[in-house]
Protein backbone atom coordinates (compact mmCIF):
# COMPACT_ATOMS: atom_id res chain seq x y z
CA UNK A 1 0.00 0.00 0.00
CA UNK A 2 1.99 2.88 -1.15
CA UNK A 3 2.42 5.74 1.55
CA UNK A 4 3.58 9.24 0.11
CA UNK A 5 5.28 11.63 2.17
CA UNK A 6 7.83 13.73 0.44
CA UNK A 7 5.14 17.26 -0.12
CA UNK A 8 6.55 20.54 0.14
CA UNK A 9 3.88 22.15 1.21
CA UNK A 10 3.70 25.90 0.20
CA UNK A 11 3.32 28.44 3.14
CA UNK A 12 3.37 31.73 1.06
CA UNK A 13 2.47 34.35 3.60
CA UNK A 14 1.99 36.92 0.67
CA UNK A 15 -0.64 34.85 -1.13
CA UNK A 16 -2.25 34.17 1.85
CA UNK A 17 -2.99 37.30 2.42
CA UNK A 18 -3.99 38.41 -0.89
CA UNK A 19 -6.53 35.68 -0.79
CA UNK A 20 -7.89 35.99 2.90
CA UNK A 21 -5.90 39.18 4.19
CA UNK A 22 -9.63 41.25 3.92
CA UNK A 23 -10.39 38.63 6.67
CA UNK A 24 -7.67 40.15 9.24
CA UNK A 25 -7.37 43.32 8.51
CA UNK A 26 -8.79 44.60 11.55
CA UNK A 27 -7.03 41.96 13.91
CA UNK A 28 -4.15 42.72 12.15
CA UNK A 29 -3.96 46.39 13.64
CA UNK A 30 -3.36 45.43 16.81
CA UNK A 31 -0.39 45.36 18.25
CA UNK A 32 1.95 42.56 18.21
CA UNK A 33 -0.23 40.81 16.01
CA UNK A 34 1.83 41.06 12.79
CA UNK A 35 4.45 39.55 14.49
CA UNK A 36 1.89 36.63 15.75
CA UNK A 37 1.14 35.94 12.01
CA UNK A 38 4.55 35.43 11.12
CA UNK A 39 5.59 33.30 13.96
CA UNK A 40 1.96 31.41 13.20
CA UNK A 41 3.45 31.01 9.77
CA UNK A 42 6.56 29.49 10.50
CA UNK A 43 4.80 27.14 12.88
CA UNK A 44 2.80 25.13 10.58
CA UNK A 45 5.26 25.23 8.13
CA UNK A 46 7.32 23.56 10.95
CA UNK A 47 4.61 20.84 12.56
CA UNK A 48 3.38 20.07 9.55
CA UNK A 49 3.64 16.24 8.43
CA UNK A 50 2.05 15.76 5.34
CA UNK A 51 1.35 12.03 4.79
CA UNK A 52 -0.88 10.16 2.01
CA UNK A 53 -1.82 6.46 2.09
CA UNK A 54 -3.77 5.46 -1.18
CA UNK A 55 -4.04 2.43 -3.49
CA UNK A 56 -5.41 1.79 -6.84
CA UNK A 57 -8.70 -0.70 -6.67
CA UNK A 58 -10.13 -2.50 -9.30
CA UNK A 59 -13.69 -2.17 -10.35
CA UNK A 60 -15.84 -5.65 -10.41
CA UNK A 61 -18.86 -3.30 -11.01
CA UNK A 62 -20.80 0.05 -11.09
CA UNK A 63 -24.37 -0.21 -9.86
CA UNK A 64 -26.63 2.57 -10.36
CA UNK A 65 -26.42 3.27 -6.05
CA UNK A 66 -22.59 1.62 -5.30
CA UNK A 67 -19.27 0.81 -6.75
CA UNK A 68 -18.46 -2.90 -6.28
CA UNK A 69 -15.08 -3.69 -6.14
CA UNK A 70 -12.64 -6.75 -7.30
CA UNK A 71 -12.34 -7.47 -3.47
CA UNK A 72 -16.29 -7.60 -3.52
CA UNK A 73 -17.04 -4.04 -0.97
CA UNK A 74 -19.45 -1.72 -1.80
CA UNK A 75 -18.58 1.92 -1.79
CA UNK A 76 -19.60 5.02 -2.76
CA UNK A 77 -23.65 6.38 -2.85
CA UNK A 78 -24.60 9.59 -3.99
CA UNK A 79 -23.17 11.11 -6.94
CA UNK A 80 -20.14 8.38 -6.85
CA UNK A 81 -21.69 7.03 -10.17
CA UNK A 82 -22.10 9.88 -11.95
CA UNK A 83 -18.96 11.35 -11.22
CA UNK A 84 -16.93 8.08 -11.51
CA UNK A 85 -18.98 5.61 -14.14
CA UNK A 86 -16.81 3.99 -16.68
CA UNK A 87 -14.06 4.16 -14.34
CA UNK A 88 -11.88 0.79 -13.85
CA UNK A 89 -10.09 1.53 -11.02
CA UNK A 90 -10.71 4.03 -7.83
CA UNK A 91 -8.21 5.26 -6.18
CA UNK A 92 -8.54 5.73 -2.48
CA UNK A 93 -6.45 7.69 -0.35
CA UNK A 94 -6.54 9.13 2.82
CA UNK A 95 -4.09 12.68 3.48
CA UNK A 96 -3.31 14.06 6.45
CA UNK A 97 -1.15 16.97 7.80
CA UNK A 98 -0.21 14.76 11.31
CA UNK A 99 -1.32 15.23 14.75
CA UNK A 100 1.76 18.12 15.94
CA UNK A 101 -0.60 20.81 14.69
CA UNK A 102 -3.57 19.64 15.79
CA UNK A 103 -2.11 19.12 19.32
CA UNK A 104 -0.02 22.64 19.24
CA UNK A 105 -3.77 24.30 17.86
CA UNK A 106 -5.00 23.23 21.25
CA UNK A 107 -2.24 23.89 22.98
CA UNK A 108 -2.66 27.43 22.10
CA UNK A 109 -6.41 27.58 23.04
CA UNK A 110 -5.55 26.04 26.72
CA UNK A 111 -2.77 29.19 27.00
CA UNK A 112 -5.03 31.53 26.23
CA UNK A 113 -3.80 31.84 22.80
CA UNK A 114 -6.76 32.85 20.97
CA UNK A 115 -5.98 34.42 18.00
CA UNK A 116 -3.09 31.80 17.79
CA UNK A 117 -4.92 29.35 18.25
CA UNK A 118 -7.29 30.83 15.15
CA UNK A 119 -4.93 31.24 12.71
CA UNK A 120 -3.28 27.73 13.09
CA UNK A 121 -6.46 26.04 12.97
CA UNK A 122 -7.06 27.87 9.54
CA UNK A 123 -3.68 27.54 8.06
CA UNK A 124 -3.87 23.58 9.46
CA UNK A 125 -7.24 23.01 7.67
CA UNK A 126 -5.88 24.73 4.32
CA UNK A 127 -2.69 22.54 4.09
CA UNK A 128 -4.27 19.82 4.11
CA UNK A 129 -6.57 20.55 1.21
CA UNK A 130 -3.34 21.75 -0.29
CA UNK A 131 -2.02 18.62 0.09
CA UNK A 132 -4.86 16.58 -1.10
CA UNK A 133 -5.16 19.11 -4.19
CA UNK A 134 -1.67 17.93 -4.55
CA UNK A 135 -2.27 14.13 -4.31
CA UNK A 136 -4.65 15.15 -6.87
CA UNK A 137 -2.39 16.70 -9.39
CA UNK A 138 -0.08 13.75 -8.88
CA UNK A 139 -2.90 10.81 -9.43
CA UNK A 140 -3.74 12.71 -12.69
CA UNK A 141 0.02 12.71 -14.02
CA UNK A 142 0.40 9.68 -13.16
CA UNK A 143 -3.02 8.49 -15.11
CA UNK A 144 -2.26 10.78 -17.99
CA UNK A 145 1.45 9.87 -18.34
CA UNK A 146 -0.30 6.08 -18.66
CA UNK A 147 -2.59 7.46 -21.37
CA UNK A 148 -5.83 7.52 -18.98
CA UNK A 149 -8.00 9.44 -17.77
CA UNK A 150 -9.24 10.89 -13.88
CA UNK A 151 -12.57 12.30 -12.77
CA UNK A 152 -12.79 14.82 -10.80
CA UNK A 153 -12.81 13.75 -6.97
CA UNK A 154 -15.34 13.19 -4.01
CA UNK A 155 -14.92 12.80 -0.43
CA UNK A 156 -17.44 10.87 1.57
CA UNK A 157 -19.90 12.94 3.39
CA UNK A 158 -19.46 16.34 1.85
CA UNK A 159 -22.22 15.53 -0.78
CA UNK A 160 -25.25 12.71 -0.89
CA UNK A 161 -22.12 10.46 -0.84
CA UNK A 162 -22.32 9.57 3.43
CA UNK A 163 -19.98 9.77 5.58
CA UNK A 164 -20.53 6.24 6.53
CA UNK A 165 -18.11 5.10 3.86
CA UNK A 166 -15.59 6.69 6.03
CA UNK A 167 -15.56 3.00 7.69
CA UNK A 168 -15.02 1.40 3.95
CA UNK A 169 -12.35 3.31 3.18
CA UNK A 170 -10.62 2.52 6.55
CA UNK A 171 -11.19 -0.94 6.14
CA UNK A 172 -9.58 -0.56 2.73
CA UNK A 173 -6.78 1.24 3.39
CA UNK A 174 -4.35 0.75 7.17
CA UNK A 175 -4.00 4.47 7.61
CA UNK A 176 -2.50 3.96 11.30
CA UNK A 177 0.36 3.41 8.95
CA UNK A 178 0.51 7.39 8.74
CA UNK A 179 -0.91 8.01 12.13
CA UNK A 180 -4.63 8.37 11.13
CA UNK A 181 -7.33 6.64 13.04
CA UNK A 182 -11.25 6.78 12.70
CA UNK A 183 -13.15 7.19 15.81
CA UNK A 184 -16.68 5.53 16.38
CA UNK A 185 -18.32 8.03 15.32
CA UNK A 186 -16.42 8.04 12.00
CA UNK A 187 -14.29 11.44 12.75
CA UNK A 188 -10.80 11.07 11.12
CA UNK A 189 -8.18 11.85 14.09
CA UNK A 190 -5.83 13.99 14.23
CA UNK A 191 -8.87 16.36 12.74
CA UNK A 192 -6.59 17.86 10.14
CA UNK A 193 -7.74 14.89 7.71
CA UNK A 194 -9.28 14.20 4.45
CA UNK A 195 -10.48 11.03 2.57
CA UNK A 196 -10.82 11.35 -0.88
CA UNK A 197 -11.72 8.90 -4.18
CA UNK A 198 -11.81 9.49 -8.08
CA UNK A 199 -12.25 7.23 -11.05
CA UNK A 200 -9.56 6.34 -13.04
CA UNK A 201 -10.50 4.59 -16.34
CA UNK A 202 -9.72 4.66 -20.42
CA UNK A 203 -12.99 7.61 -21.40
CA UNK A 204 -13.00 10.71 -19.50
CA UNK A 205 -15.57 10.99 -16.70
CA UNK A 206 -18.46 12.77 -14.76
CA UNK A 207 -19.27 16.56 -16.17
CA UNK A 208 -16.01 18.51 -17.30
CA UNK A 209 -15.06 21.34 -15.20
CA UNK A 210 -16.77 19.99 -12.07
CA UNK A 211 -14.89 19.82 -8.53
CA UNK A 212 -16.06 18.24 -5.36
CA UNK A 213 -17.50 21.52 -4.14
CA UNK A 214 -20.16 21.34 -7.12
CA UNK A 215 -21.48 18.18 -5.65
CA UNK A 216 -21.49 19.09 -1.99
CA UNK A 217 -24.40 19.57 0.17
CA UNK A 218 -23.41 22.96 1.30
CA UNK A 219 -23.59 24.41 -1.44
CA UNK A 220 -23.26 28.37 -1.61
CA UNK A 221 -23.85 28.26 2.38
CA UNK A 222 -20.12 27.54 2.53
CA UNK A 223 -18.11 30.78 2.97
CA UNK A 224 -14.84 28.14 1.87
CA UNK A 225 -16.80 27.12 -1.70
CA UNK A 226 -14.32 26.49 -4.31
CA UNK A 227 -11.48 27.49 -2.01
CA UNK A 228 -10.46 23.83 0.07
CA UNK A 229 -7.29 23.82 -1.80
CA UNK A 230 -3.78 25.20 -1.32
CA UNK A 231 -2.79 28.95 0.25
CA UNK B 1 -19.89 59.48 26.36
CA UNK B 2 -22.18 56.72 26.51
CA UNK B 3 -22.72 55.76 22.82
CA UNK B 4 -19.62 56.53 22.20
CA UNK B 5 -17.91 53.58 24.25
CA UNK B 6 -20.16 50.98 22.61
CA UNK B 7 -19.57 52.35 19.24
CA UNK B 8 -15.57 52.19 19.84
CA UNK B 9 -16.17 48.70 21.25
CA UNK B 10 -18.39 47.34 17.69
CA UNK B 11 -15.37 49.23 15.49
CA UNK B 12 -13.27 47.00 17.48
CA UNK B 13 -11.18 50.06 18.37
CA UNK B 14 -9.25 48.70 21.35
CA UNK B 15 -7.15 52.25 22.11
CA UNK B 16 -10.32 53.81 22.27
CA UNK B 17 -12.15 51.43 24.38
CA UNK B 18 -9.67 51.27 26.54
CA UNK B 19 -9.35 55.18 26.48
CA UNK B 20 -12.78 55.93 27.13
CA UNK B 21 -13.04 53.20 30.08
CA UNK B 22 -9.87 54.72 31.94
CA UNK B 23 -11.57 58.69 31.06
CA UNK B 24 -14.61 57.33 32.46
CA UNK B 25 -14.07 55.38 36.33
CA UNK B 26 -11.71 58.49 36.13
CA UNK B 27 -14.85 61.42 35.78
CA UNK B 28 -16.97 58.90 38.24
CA UNK B 29 -18.85 57.05 36.04
CA UNK B 30 -20.52 53.91 37.18
CA UNK B 31 -18.22 51.07 36.20
CA UNK B 32 -21.41 48.60 35.62
CA UNK B 33 -22.95 51.87 33.28
CA UNK B 34 -19.49 50.97 31.45
CA UNK B 35 -20.05 47.59 31.53
CA UNK B 36 -22.90 47.69 29.60
CA UNK B 37 -21.99 49.70 27.36
CA UNK B 38 -19.29 47.08 26.09
CA UNK B 39 -21.73 44.46 26.17
CA UNK B 40 -24.35 46.67 23.62
CA UNK B 41 -21.01 46.83 21.42
CA UNK B 42 -20.65 43.27 21.37
CA UNK B 43 -23.98 43.18 20.45
CA UNK B 44 -23.28 45.29 17.55
CA UNK B 45 -20.10 43.24 16.30
CA UNK B 46 -22.70 39.94 16.16
CA UNK B 47 -24.48 41.64 14.43
CA UNK B 48 -21.66 43.01 11.66
CA UNK B 49 -20.62 39.27 11.96
CA UNK B 50 -24.12 38.14 10.48
CA UNK B 51 -24.36 40.40 7.58
CA UNK B 52 -20.70 39.71 6.29
CA UNK B 53 -19.16 42.72 7.67
CA UNK B 54 -17.60 41.27 9.77
CA UNK B 55 -14.55 37.87 10.13
CA UNK B 56 -14.06 35.40 12.33
CA UNK B 57 -10.82 37.03 13.44
CA UNK B 58 -13.00 40.11 14.34
CA UNK B 59 -15.02 38.13 16.85
CA UNK B 60 -12.53 36.20 18.64
CA UNK B 61 -10.55 40.10 18.90
CA UNK B 62 -14.05 41.17 20.36
CA UNK B 63 -13.80 38.73 22.34
CA UNK B 64 -9.97 39.64 23.54
CA UNK B 65 -10.73 43.31 24.04
CA UNK B 66 -14.17 42.87 25.98
CA UNK B 67 -12.14 40.52 28.05
CA UNK B 68 -9.30 43.00 28.92
CA UNK B 69 -12.22 45.65 29.51
CA UNK B 70 -14.64 43.42 31.63
CA UNK B 71 -11.93 42.48 33.37
CA UNK B 72 -10.65 46.25 34.30
CA UNK B 73 -14.11 47.20 35.00
CA UNK B 74 -14.90 44.46 37.22
CA UNK B 75 -12.02 45.37 39.30
CA UNK B 76 -13.52 49.05 39.69
CA UNK B 77 -16.52 46.85 41.29
CA UNK B 78 -18.30 47.01 37.77
CA UNK B 79 -20.96 44.32 37.41
CA UNK B 80 -23.91 44.28 34.84
CA UNK B 81 -25.76 42.93 37.65
CA UNK B 82 -27.86 40.02 37.79
CA UNK B 83 -26.99 37.87 34.39
CA UNK B 84 -29.44 37.72 31.75
CA UNK B 85 -29.98 33.90 32.31
CA UNK B 86 -28.24 30.33 32.46
CA UNK B 87 -27.21 28.36 29.27
CA UNK B 88 -25.44 25.07 28.62
CA UNK B 89 -23.71 24.72 25.36
CA UNK B 90 -21.37 21.76 24.24
CA UNK B 91 -20.59 20.10 21.07
CA UNK B 92 -22.57 16.64 21.06
CA UNK B 93 -20.78 13.46 21.48
CA UNK B 94 -18.71 11.94 18.45
CA UNK B 95 -18.21 15.23 17.43
CA UNK B 96 -14.98 17.37 18.35
CA UNK B 97 -15.49 20.62 16.28
CA UNK B 98 -15.36 23.18 18.79
CA UNK B 99 -14.74 26.88 16.47
CA UNK B 100 -18.41 27.70 15.77
CA UNK B 101 -19.45 26.67 19.25
CA UNK B 102 -16.80 28.59 21.14
CA UNK B 103 -17.87 31.27 18.80
CA UNK B 104 -21.66 30.76 20.25
CA UNK B 105 -20.62 30.96 24.25
CA UNK B 106 -18.35 34.12 23.74
CA UNK B 107 -21.22 36.15 22.05
CA UNK B 108 -23.73 34.77 24.66
CA UNK B 109 -21.30 35.49 27.37
CA UNK B 110 -20.76 39.00 25.91
CA UNK B 111 -24.29 39.59 26.02
CA UNK B 112 -24.62 38.66 29.57
CA UNK B 113 -25.78 35.10 30.18
CA UNK B 114 -24.39 32.80 31.84
CA UNK B 115 -22.83 30.15 30.18
CA UNK B 116 -21.77 26.87 31.18
CA UNK B 117 -19.26 25.56 28.57
CA UNK B 118 -19.20 21.36 28.18
CA UNK B 119 -16.72 21.28 25.20
CA UNK B 120 -16.60 19.41 22.69
CA UNK B 121 -17.77 15.13 22.41
CA UNK B 122 -20.74 15.97 25.32
CA UNK B 123 -22.93 12.69 26.07
CA UNK B 124 -26.39 13.14 26.56
CA UNK B 125 -25.97 12.36 30.38
CA UNK B 126 -23.43 14.93 30.90
CA UNK B 127 -26.00 17.59 29.48
CA UNK B 128 -28.58 16.68 31.52
CA UNK B 129 -26.53 16.81 34.81
CA UNK B 130 -25.47 20.14 33.85
CA UNK B 131 -28.70 21.50 33.40
CA UNK B 132 -30.08 20.26 36.30
CA UNK B 133 -26.96 21.28 38.45
CA UNK B 134 -27.43 24.85 37.17
CA UNK B 135 -31.26 25.38 36.59
CA UNK B 136 -30.57 26.41 33.05
CA UNK B 137 -33.68 26.68 31.24
CA UNK B 138 -32.03 27.02 27.71
CA UNK B 139 -29.41 24.15 26.40
CA UNK B 140 -27.50 24.83 23.23
CA UNK B 141 -25.91 21.95 21.30
CA UNK B 142 -23.44 22.49 18.50
CA UNK B 143 -22.40 19.73 15.64
CA UNK B 144 -20.73 19.31 12.24
CA UNK B 145 -21.68 16.40 11.18
CA UNK B 146 -24.88 14.51 10.05
CA UNK B 147 -23.51 11.53 12.44
CA UNK B 148 -23.99 14.52 15.43
CA UNK B 149 -27.89 14.83 14.73
CA UNK B 150 -28.44 11.41 16.74
CA UNK B 151 -26.74 12.12 19.81
CA UNK B 152 -28.81 15.72 19.43
CA UNK B 153 -31.75 13.41 19.16
CA UNK B 154 -30.52 11.12 22.03
CA UNK B 155 -29.94 14.19 24.07
CA UNK B 156 -33.95 15.67 23.83
CA UNK B 157 -34.90 12.61 24.39
CA UNK B 158 -32.60 12.22 27.78
CA UNK B 159 -34.12 15.58 28.84
CA UNK B 160 -37.66 13.97 28.29
CA UNK B 161 -37.12 11.18 30.03
CA UNK B 162 -35.46 13.45 33.26
CA UNK B 163 -38.31 15.05 33.21
CA UNK B 164 -36.90 18.83 32.05
CA UNK B 165 -38.29 18.78 28.27
CA UNK B 166 -41.01 21.34 30.04
CA UNK B 167 -39.08 23.84 31.27
CA UNK B 168 -35.48 23.41 29.29
CA UNK B 169 -35.67 25.30 25.49
CA UNK B 170 -33.19 23.74 23.34
CA UNK B 171 -31.58 24.81 20.12
CA UNK B 172 -29.22 23.90 17.78
CA UNK B 173 -26.50 24.57 15.05
CA UNK B 174 -23.49 23.33 13.12
CA UNK B 175 -22.61 23.98 9.48
CA UNK B 176 -24.89 21.06 8.36
CA UNK B 177 -27.95 21.73 10.30
CA UNK B 178 -30.94 22.29 9.03
CA UNK B 179 -34.95 22.56 9.50
CA UNK B 180 -35.68 18.80 8.59
CA UNK B 181 -32.52 17.94 11.32
CA UNK B 182 -34.12 19.96 13.71
CA UNK B 183 -37.44 18.60 13.09
CA UNK B 184 -35.61 14.94 13.63
CA UNK B 185 -34.15 15.99 16.90
CA UNK B 186 -37.16 17.43 18.17
CA UNK B 187 -35.34 20.53 18.97
CA UNK B 188 -36.90 23.95 19.77
CA UNK B 189 -34.94 26.26 17.28
CA UNK B 190 -32.15 25.91 14.77
CA UNK B 191 -29.13 28.70 14.73
CA UNK B 192 -27.36 30.04 11.73
CA UNK B 193 -25.00 31.79 13.40
CA UNK B 194 -24.01 33.30 17.27
CA UNK B 195 -26.14 36.21 16.14
CA UNK B 196 -29.25 33.87 16.39
CA UNK B 197 -28.13 31.89 19.47
CA UNK B 198 -28.38 35.09 21.36
CA UNK B 199 -31.57 36.50 20.05
CA UNK B 200 -33.14 32.79 21.00
CA UNK B 201 -31.47 32.94 24.25
CA UNK B 202 -33.34 36.51 24.10
CA UNK B 203 -37.01 35.81 23.15
CA UNK B 204 -36.75 32.48 25.57
CA UNK B 205 -35.33 34.28 28.66
CA UNK B 206 -36.98 37.41 28.49
CA UNK B 207 -40.70 34.76 28.08
C1 LIG C 1 -13.02 23.47 7.52
C2 LIG C 1 -13.71 22.14 7.34
C3 LIG C 1 -12.94 20.98 7.47
C4 LIG C 1 -11.49 20.98 7.88
C5 LIG C 1 -11.27 20.78 9.38
C6 LIG C 1 -12.13 21.57 10.28
C7 LIG C 1 -11.56 21.67 11.67
N1 LIG C 1 -12.35 21.93 12.62
O1 LIG C 1 -10.41 21.52 11.88
C8 LIG C 1 -10.95 19.74 7.16
C9 LIG C 1 -10.52 20.17 5.78
C10 LIG C 1 -9.82 18.99 7.81
C11 LIG C 1 -12.25 18.91 7.07
C12 LIG C 1 -12.27 17.56 6.90
C13 LIG C 1 -13.43 16.82 6.77
N2 LIG C 1 -14.67 17.31 6.64
CO1 LIG C 1 -15.11 19.15 6.84
N3 LIG C 1 -15.69 20.92 6.83
C14 LIG C 1 -15.10 22.06 7.04
C15 LIG C 1 -16.05 23.22 6.75
C16 LIG C 1 -15.75 23.70 5.34
C17 LIG C 1 -16.03 24.40 7.70
C18 LIG C 1 -16.18 24.10 9.21
C19 LIG C 1 -15.87 25.33 10.00
O2 LIG C 1 -14.80 25.46 10.57
N4 LIG C 1 -16.78 26.29 10.03
C20 LIG C 1 -16.60 27.58 10.69
C21 LIG C 1 -17.45 27.71 11.94
C22 LIG C 1 -17.31 29.11 12.51
O3 LIG C 1 -18.79 27.50 11.56
P1 LIG C 1 -19.77 26.54 12.36
O4 LIG C 1 -19.02 25.53 13.14
O5 LIG C 1 -20.81 26.04 11.43
O6 LIG C 1 -20.45 27.49 13.46
C23 LIG C 1 -21.29 28.59 13.18
C24 LIG C 1 -22.76 28.26 12.99
O7 LIG C 1 -23.02 26.96 12.48
C25 LIG C 1 -23.40 28.48 14.34
N5 LIG C 1 -23.40 27.43 15.34
C26 LIG C 1 -22.50 26.45 15.58
N6 LIG C 1 -22.85 25.73 16.64
C27 LIG C 1 -24.00 26.24 17.11
C28 LIG C 1 -24.80 25.87 18.18
C29 LIG C 1 -25.98 26.58 18.42
C30 LIG C 1 -26.84 26.18 19.56
C31 LIG C 1 -26.37 27.66 17.56
C32 LIG C 1 -27.63 28.35 17.79
C33 LIG C 1 -25.55 28.03 16.49
C34 LIG C 1 -24.39 27.33 16.28
O8 LIG C 1 -22.65 29.56 14.86
C35 LIG C 1 -21.27 29.47 14.44
C36 LIG C 1 -20.75 30.85 14.24
O9 LIG C 1 -21.47 31.56 13.26
C37 LIG C 1 -17.44 22.47 6.86
C38 LIG C 1 -18.51 23.05 5.98
C39 LIG C 1 -19.12 24.29 6.57
N7 LIG C 1 -19.13 25.33 5.80
O10 LIG C 1 -19.54 24.30 7.72
C40 LIG C 1 -17.06 21.04 6.43
C41 LIG C 1 -17.82 19.86 7.02
C42 LIG C 1 -17.94 20.00 8.53
N8 LIG C 1 -16.92 18.75 6.73
C43 LIG C 1 -17.52 17.68 6.36
C44 LIG C 1 -16.88 16.48 6.04
C45 LIG C 1 -17.72 15.38 5.46
C46 LIG C 1 -15.51 16.31 6.24
C47 LIG C 1 -14.74 15.00 6.03
C48 LIG C 1 -15.41 13.75 6.59
C49 LIG C 1 -14.43 14.81 4.53
C50 LIG C 1 -13.61 13.57 4.26
N9 LIG C 1 -14.24 12.53 3.81
O11 LIG C 1 -12.43 13.58 4.46
C51 LIG C 1 -13.42 15.33 6.77
C52 LIG C 1 -13.46 14.80 8.16
C53 LIG C 1 -12.26 15.22 8.96
C54 LIG C 1 -12.05 14.32 10.10
N10 LIG C 1 -11.03 14.59 10.85
O12 LIG C 1 -12.73 13.33 10.28
C55 LIG C 1 -19.03 17.86 6.34
C56 LIG C 1 -19.71 17.16 7.49
C57 LIG C 1 -21.09 16.73 7.15
C58 LIG C 1 -21.36 15.30 7.42
N11 LIG C 1 -21.85 14.66 6.41
O13 LIG C 1 -21.15 14.76 8.46
C59 LIG C 1 -19.15 19.43 6.33
C60 LIG C 1 -20.37 20.02 7.03
C61 LIG C 1 -19.19 19.81 4.85
C62 LIG C 1 -20.38 19.30 4.12
N12 LIG C 1 -20.26 19.19 2.88
O14 LIG C 1 -21.43 18.97 4.58
N13 LIG C 1 -13.34 19.71 7.16
S1 LIG D 1 -18.55 23.68 -0.53
FE1 LIG D 1 -17.37 23.92 1.37
S2 LIG D 1 -17.76 22.06 2.59
FE2 LIG D 1 -18.43 21.67 0.50
S3 LIG D 1 -16.71 20.63 -0.47
FE3 LIG D 1 -16.52 22.82 -0.95
S4 LIG D 1 -15.24 23.69 0.69
FE4 LIG D 1 -15.92 21.62 1.40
Amino acid sequence: MPILRDWRLTFDQAQFMQEYGHTFVRILRRPGMPEVFDATFREIAELAEPAVIWESFPVQEMRHEAVILAGGQRIGNGPVTTVMGGASHLAIGVCTVGAAVSDRIHEHKEAGEVVRSMLLDQLGTLAVGQLSQRFYDWLKTDATSRGLHISTYLSPGESEWSVRDQAVIFDLLDATQIGVSLTESLLMKPIKSLSLMAGIGSQPMGVPGTTHCDYCTMGDRCPFHGKHAGI
Amino acid sequence: MANELAMAMADLDEEKVQALVKAGLAGGVDPSALLNECREGMTLIGQRFETGEYYLSDLIMAGEIFKTAAADLAAQGGSSGPTKGKVVMGTVKGDIHDIGKDIVVTMLRGANYEVTDLGVDVPPAKFIEAVKETGAPVLGMSGLLTISFDPMKETVAALQAAGLRGRVKVMIGGGPVSEQVREYVGADALGVDAQAAVALAGQWLAA
